[in-house]
């Protein structure tokens, strides 16, 4: 398993020690990522309002092991299964 | 639209990780949730003139817009009073305006060094207790409602 996967693993932990209402965590990864591109993580999750795509960005948490910046899309089931029909879009970055 | 900008430039300084300290890129998210606040206000009647100046109205305003935007997604009032019960998260983020002090208690500020027995602290080295609180529960979910609230007075604008 490579480092970034890894921090993308911590912070999935970490996720699901605190936010409730989470069901799933996905790492997304792209061709043109580096080693210091930010983790991007969908995050599905029960509790948070349905009002589409917010992607949100977070410093490295360094004390954590978090060495890299992220971005956490935190989306409803159903706005998932949009997602997969395609009736929502990610982000291209 | 200027809060827009500034929770972008939040959002671009993350992807850049250490580059830039701590202090700058709370300082977007201490000035997008300030203009979403006023841009409320002003909506709603008051005087322009008159909340220029002041800053202390993300702790009393910014929890009751985003307990009015979670209302029109008829989220239900238990999920609201959860949501919203980070009371202290909106506290923290109005205190990183230098304005804010509270009459000299908490001088530490996003912007300019502060004294702290007789030693001067800089914005720069200094670990802000907003940043720890927005990575507890609910802190990602209310980066998400205040970007969305930003949206919604965007698209007003624009209407």
């Amino acid at each position: 398993m490579d480092a970034r996967q890894l921090i993308a693993e911590k912070i999935a932990r970490l996720h699901k020690e605190t936010q409730s209402g989470l069901q799933k965590v996905f790492s997304i990864r792209s061709s043109d990522d580096t080693a210091k591109s930010p983790i991007r993580l969908l995050e599905i999750v029960d509790d948070t309002p349905a009002v589409g795509i917010f992607p949100i960005g977070f410093r490295p948490i360094h004390h954590l092991g978090i060495t890299l910046p992220s971005v956490i899309v935190e989306i409803t089931p159903f706005e998932y299964d949009n997602l997969r029909a395609r009736k929502l879009n990610l982000p291209h970055r | 639209m200027q809060a827009d900008a500034d929770i972008s430039a939040w959002n671009y300084l993350s992807d850049l990780g250490d580059e830039f300290p701590a202090c700058q890129h709370l300082h977007f998210l201490q000035m997008a949730c300030e203009k979403l606040t006023k841009a409320y206000l002003c909506h709603n009647g008051f005087d322009p003139l008159k909340i220029q100046s002041s800053h202390a109205y993300i702790r009393k305003v910014l929890p009751r817009i985003l307990e009015y935007e979670l209302a029109e997604l008829k989220t239900g009032n238990d999920k609201i009073n959860t949501f919203l019960g980070s009371i202290k998260l909106f506290a923290e983020i109005d205190f990183l305006a230098p304005s804010n002090d509270d009459g000299g208690a908490r001088p530490e500020n996003c912007e300019y060094p502060w004294l702290n027995n007789d030693k001067v602290i800089v914005p720069a080295k200094h670990r802000f207790w907003a940043a720890d609180l927005l990575k507890q529960t609910n802190g990602q979910r209310i980066l998400k409602m205040i970007s969305f609230a930003i949206k919604r007075y965007c698209d007003l604008e624009d209407s």
